[in-house]
């Protein structure tokens, strides 16, 4: 190896700026060492390759020591060599010979604080962006030798680095089958989000979400014990735990760790902000316009005075005030945190007196109103949130047409859906599923 | 997209007529019924609306709207009461069905309950009175501390605010079960409007067609307790030897049929009470409750046989022995032939037992 | 999996029981009804007894199936599609009677095809799904309705007008030897175990049921439930006067405390889930039965699979049950839906003797 050409390794990465070659001279022969310095960690690259290239008397002492450290590959394809230094490893050109050195950034993502899925006296801590950070975490909190992690890529372009996890005495072969057959077959070209790659593994227009996102180590390791699959992507602070069916979107983390006496009365909570929030506003006008006569006289007449203000349908000030609750929603996921006050703000003074006042709406749609935006965040996982927030259009549709009958034809229909779907071959929504309960 | 367009199209072709809006339809309170002037129109029917507000507050917010008109049938007379409102009437939240006693002393049978059994809105449990001197002038009180029209006769009925004694609960269905009963024959309370409210203390009796008799306040309270078993009321014992009252806490009597004797049948009815005394002349001495509780005891016996007995002249049955003759003879319809000759000629035979459980606060 | 037999089964005892049974049961009240009551379940119990047997010898296997291996094509196909259409025809009987109802009490001033079209959309869409689907939405329903409804019954039970004293006289008609009529309606409600006839594809593990015998005793519950609760509210010869006489009833039931007062509201719209179950069930078993008729048509157990000949059954019958039910007047429903019942009894019965024979015979085979 007389002229050292990297173009010839490295086509595409040749002229990249921070791209750092060294010449390094032993007894008359040359060894090259590549590497891309925002990738890499120079006190490391000084640390072990320099050092110990300066403490070896000639180069085949240096290579059995390169053989030793940890993060050595022996390259065999000369193809893959821009890869490999990308992914943060420092290339040593050997005569006759070519070897790669792990000497990545060490990651700069911490574990944060739990924002999503909050529960007040419990692990606090939630996974990082980082996946081996995620799964020194997992392995932390799950000691067994039975758990299994397989590292896979995903995405044609992005190459995302993804890891199955799963407890191999636990786990349902059929799901782990059905869930491999689903991730050979993405073909997205950049996946960045568990999102997204919930998405991806699951029917893309399901309405409910079929497979789990969360935050928190606690739940993925309890689901793990529970015979789940656990798959983590790098880059993201999320893991997907399938299969998931209906309850678990229901439950936090607290139901386990309270006694049974606060937990139950708070799931039951749950579900009943979950009825409300997806059919009030439809019962609303349903009750409003159709059947007054399931309301006390008393209320029937408090509605109709503060009706007789609104000039329009009642259906007219339900889409009025829910646009504004979702409005007020997404404007404040998208504020920036120093001016997120204002949305609250602003939306008090709308959702306030100021509505009615204007005779836009009822006093009894107000309360309706905020009934269906305080229930909606007493569902604990965010995707299923998402999802009861759409439903509850089809329903006001339905009272609109069809009084009472058609909210309870509507909450038929999406039971019946909900049980019709399946994750993983998982019945979704199913009644005594019986699971075991030796983890509480 | 398109899924969708499809569904909302075929949601049009289905929309129903049903859609108005509360505050487009008028809320029908109470309705009255009259007997009119006129011949060929018999029926006065009036309607008392409610006008919305959107605060409650007692005394102001039952103002009212009194709309009334003769017609020869309630459709017809409700078809044009429509033409004098702005709203559409809305009877579903109907709690009052008030009649003239007039109507009542001539006929007040199913055809005249027949509209309000059939409109689906209309309650079951709709509560029934008599109107005296007229329904509509029942109607057109406006009590002061009434919170909504004609709430304060619905709270008096339901027994949720007043539990007054003299006051009899009588529902729609169970009026139109009793006018078909065999045994059973319906009642109904009456309301005489004062100037500012509502005197509700007598009782209209009916045989299966029309008003037999009214009962006076006293007898009223006595075919309350009888019929419906409350447990409100009080005893008055006033006899030259003693002069006290009793609070009743628990009441309830049996009776069974004596027809050993086959000329001569007998109902021997067994009341129990217990009570406490409320007020009193004389000082309750622990040697003397007994002959307390007697003379209470023998002045009981002594009123409900009064009423029985009027009832029975009468040739009528409120409280329903025929229907319990039927239940407890096991002969089918041969029963009701063998009770309509044994009720007049029947022989009462009352035996109150009083358990005094305390005199009160005081000896 | 043998809980879910109960479901099916409860369901149209409850849909029978409290939709046709009063109507038609109230008219010859004095002429047998009572113990026709008594008969009708015990009969039905029998038939259930045996139907059941036979069936589970078949492993997981739907009467389709079962046809198909041991008769020739000429028998199979016409008691097919027959079944197929009984089945079809009672979930839309129930369908028809609500919409009557609906139209009249929940949707005032709306033409009854209205909320039939509702309806039969609504019902073909739960009968598209899996079996398994089926089966766990109905218990899903049934457990979040019955306590209500429980609770309403147990309202009218110890309300303070519900007069024992007109139950009691009720009772001397008990002796009266019933006409066909009003024992084949009593043992129409009973007859929610034929479903098993396409549930049994899901029974796959399935060796016995235990406590069948709470079946006849269950339907006796609720038939004298839905016979007596009206007469000892709406009184004897009164109960005569309406025409939905559960209806009527529970509007003469109040809740003091309850949220919604109207006992009828709550009883209206817990029926209306109710009804729409049991057409969901009835039209999922007759297209089942229907398209099993179909050469190499798969069983629709869990996953999806074409639905496309189901799909063309619920819309012929669903197309049909609109027609009907827009051409029927009220009166002609109860006399159709007596009629019905006359005649679904002994079809009952001849499915009942050839799954027993055809069991019999395989056990010899």
């Amino acid at each position: 190896m007389q002229d050292f050409n990297l173009k010839n390794y490295i086509q595409g990465l040749a002229h990249a700026g921070d791209l750092v070659t060294r010449k390094l001279n032993l007894n008359e022969e040359t060894a090259h060492l590549v590497y891309l310095s925002t990738m890499c960690d120079s006190a490391k690259i000084h640390r072990t390759i320099v050092h110990s290239f300066i403490e070896s008397h000639n180069l085949s002492a240096f290579k059995a020591v390169l053989k030793t450290m940890p993060g050595y590959v022996h390259i065999q394809d000369n193809d893959r060599l821009a890869d490999k230094l990308i992914q943060g490893y420092a290339l040593l050109f050997l005569p006759h010979e070519t070897c790669a050195i792990e000497v990545k950034n060490p990651p700069t993502s911490k574990p944060q604080e739990a924002t999503i899925e909050y529960v007040l006296q419990g692990p606090q801590i939630a996974f990082s962006e980082d996946i081996a950070t995620n799964i020194q975490m997992i392995r932390t909190r799950y000691p067994l030798q039975d758990l299994q992690v397989a590292y896979m890529k995903i995405g044609t372009v992005s190459q995302t680095q993804l890891a199955m996890i799963y407890d191999k005495s636990k786990v349902d072969d059929d799901v782990l089958l059905r869930l491999e057959n689903k991730l050979m077959q993405i073909d997205a070209e950049v996946v960045q989000a568990s999102n997204q790659v919930q998405m991806l593994i699951t029917k893309r227009f399901n309405l409910l979400p079929t497979a789990m996102v969360s935050e928190r180590p606690d739940r993925v390791v309890f689901n793990l014990s529970k015979g789940k699959v656990v798959l983590i992507l790098n880059g993201t602070p999320f893991a997907i735990i399938v299969p998931a069916v209906f309850y678990d979107f229901m439950a936090s983390m607290d139901d386990i760790y309270d006694i049974p006496w606060f937990a139950r009365p708070l799931m039951i909570l749950r579900y009943i902000g979950a009825f409300l929030t997806t059919s009030l506003p439809a019962l609303y006008v349903a009750t409003v316009s159709y059947n007054p006569e399931i309301f006390r006289a008393q209320l029937a007449i408090e509605i109709a005075g503060s009706r007789a203000a609104v000039p329009y349908p009642s259906f007219y000030e339900v889409f009025f005030m829910l646009f504004l609750i979702e409005a007020l929603t997404e404007a404040s996921i998208r504020l920036p945190k120093y001016i997120g006050s204002m949305a609250t703000t602003v939306g008090g003074l709308i959702l306030g007196q100021a509505a009615q006042m204007a005779g836009l709406v009822s006093s009894i749609m107000i309360i309706v109103a905020s009934v269906v935006a305080i229930s909606n965040f007493m569902i604990p996982i965010n995707t299923m949130n998402f999802a009861l927030r759409v439903i509850k259009f089809p329903l006001v549709v339905m009272a609109i047409f069809f009084g009472l009958t058609g909210v309870l034809t509507g909450l038929f229909c999406f039971l019946i859906y909900a049980v019709s779907l399946r994750s993983f071959g998982r019945p979704y929504l199913k009644l005594f599923i019986g699971e075991a309960k030796k983890s509480r | 997209m398109k899924h969708v367009l499809v569904w909302l199209s075929v949601l049009y072709l289905l929309t129903g007529c049903g859609f108005k809006d509360i505050d487009k339809r008028y809320l029908v309170m109470a309705i009255g019924v009259d007997k009119s002037e006129i011949k060929e129109k018999p029926y006065h029917v009036s309607l008392k609306l409610a006008i919305p507000t959107s605060q409650i507050q007692p005394g102001q917010s039952n103002t009212f709207h009194l709309i009334s008109d003769d017609a020869s049938t309630m459709t017809e007379a409700v078809r044009h009461l429509k033409s004098k409102v702005d709203k559409e009437l809305d009877f579903s939240q109907t709690k009052m069905i008030v009649f003239g006693k007039k109507l009542g002393e001539e006929r007040l049978d199913k055809v005249t309950i027949d509209w309000f059994l059939r409109r689906p809105e209309i309650q079951g449990i709709a509560f029934m009175a008599l109107g005296y001197p007229s329904a509509e002038q029942v109607l057109n009180v406006r009590p002061k501390s009434e919170r909504l029209p004609a709430d304060s006769l619905i709270m008096s009925f339901d027994q949720e605010g007043t539990e007054s004694s003299y006051i009899v609960t009588e529902f729609l269905f169970d009026f139109h079960r009793r006018l078909s009963e065999k045994g059973l024959d319906p009642y109904l309370p009456i309301i005489r409007p004062l100037k500012d409210t509502y005197l509700i203390d007598q009782v209209a009796i009916f045989d299966k067609e029309k008003i037999k008799a009214i009962l006076n306040p006293e007898e009223t309270r006595i075919f309350n307790e009888l019929s419906k078993k409350i447990r409100n009321f009080d005893i008055e014992t006033k006899t030259d030897k003693a002069q006290f009252a009793l609070n009743v806490s628990s009441f309830g009597y049996s009776y069974d049929f004596d027809e050993r004797n086959d000329s001569a049948p007998k109902l021997t009815m067994n009341v129990r009470i217990r009570g406490i005394s409320e007020e009193s002349k004389q000082s309750f001495y622990h040697s003397q409750w007994n002959r307390y509780k007697e003379e209470a005891e023998t002045e009981t016996a002594k009123r409900y046989l009064h009423v029985l007995r009027k009832l029975q002249s009468l040739k009528v049955d409120p409280i329903g022995f025929g229907l319990r003759y039927r239940a407890t003879h096991y002969h089918g319809d041969k029963d009701w032939e063998k009770w309509k000759d044994i009720y007049p000629r029947l022989d009462w035979n009352i035996k109150v037992n009083i358990d005094l459980i305390g005199s009160g606060g005081v000896k | 999996m043998s809980r879910y037999f109960f479901y099916f089964v409860t369901l149209s005892m409850l849909i029978n029981a409290i939709l046709f049974v009063p109507r038609i049961l109230m008219d010859e009240r004095y002429d047998g009804a009572i113990l026709s009551m008594i008969l009708g379940p015990i009969i039905g119990g029998i038939f259930m007894y045996i139907f059941t047997s036979s069936m589970l010898k078949f492993r997981g296997q739907g009467l389709p199936e079962i046809l198909k291996q041991s008769l020739p094509k000429t028998i199979s196909i016409p008691l097919l599609l027959l079944l197929g259409s009984v089945s079809f025809i009672s979930g839309a009987l129930v369908l028809i009677n609500y919409s009557f109802i609906v139209s009249r009490y929940l949707i005032p001033k709306t033409p009854i095809y209205i909320p039939l079209i509702l309806f039969v959309m609504v019902a073909s869409f739960g009968a598209l799904q899996s079996t398994k689907t089926v089966l766990y939405s109905t218990e899903l329903i049934l457990v979040l309705s019955l306590p209500l409804l429980l609770f309403s019954i147990f309202k009218a039970y110890t309300n303070q007008n519900m007069n024992f004293d007109e139950v009691r006289a009720m009772i001397d008609y008990t002796w009266i030897l019933p006409s066909w009529k009003s024992l084949s309606v009593s043992t129409y409600a009973v007859t929610g175990y034929i479903s098993l006839a396409i549930f049994n594809r899901a029974f796959t593990g399935v060796q016995t049921i235990q406590h069948r015998w709470a079946v006849p005793c269950l339907g006796f519950c609720i038939l004298l439930t839905a016979f007596f609760v009206p007469i000892g509210i709406l009184g004897t010869d009164g109960v005569n006067d309406y025409i939905f006489t559960w209806v009527a009833t529970a509007d003469a039931v109040r809740m003091k405390y309850a949220f919604i007062e109207r006992v009828v509201y709550i009883f209206l719209l817990i029926y209306l889930g109710i009804s729409y179950l049991f057409a969901m069930t009835t039209w999922h078993v007759g297209s089942e039965m229907i398209s099993g008729c179909l050469p190499g048509h798969h069983a629709n157990t869990s996953a999806v699979n074409s639905v496309l000949p189901n799909a063309i059954c619920c819309a012929v019958f669903g197309i049909g049950t609109v027609i009907v039910g827009n051409w029927l007047g009220e009166d002609d429903l109860f006399t159709v839906s007596s009629y019905w019942m006359m005649i679904r009894s002994p079809i009952d019965i001849v499915i009942v003797l050839s799954v027993f024979m055809l069991s019999k015979w395989r056990k010899t085979l």
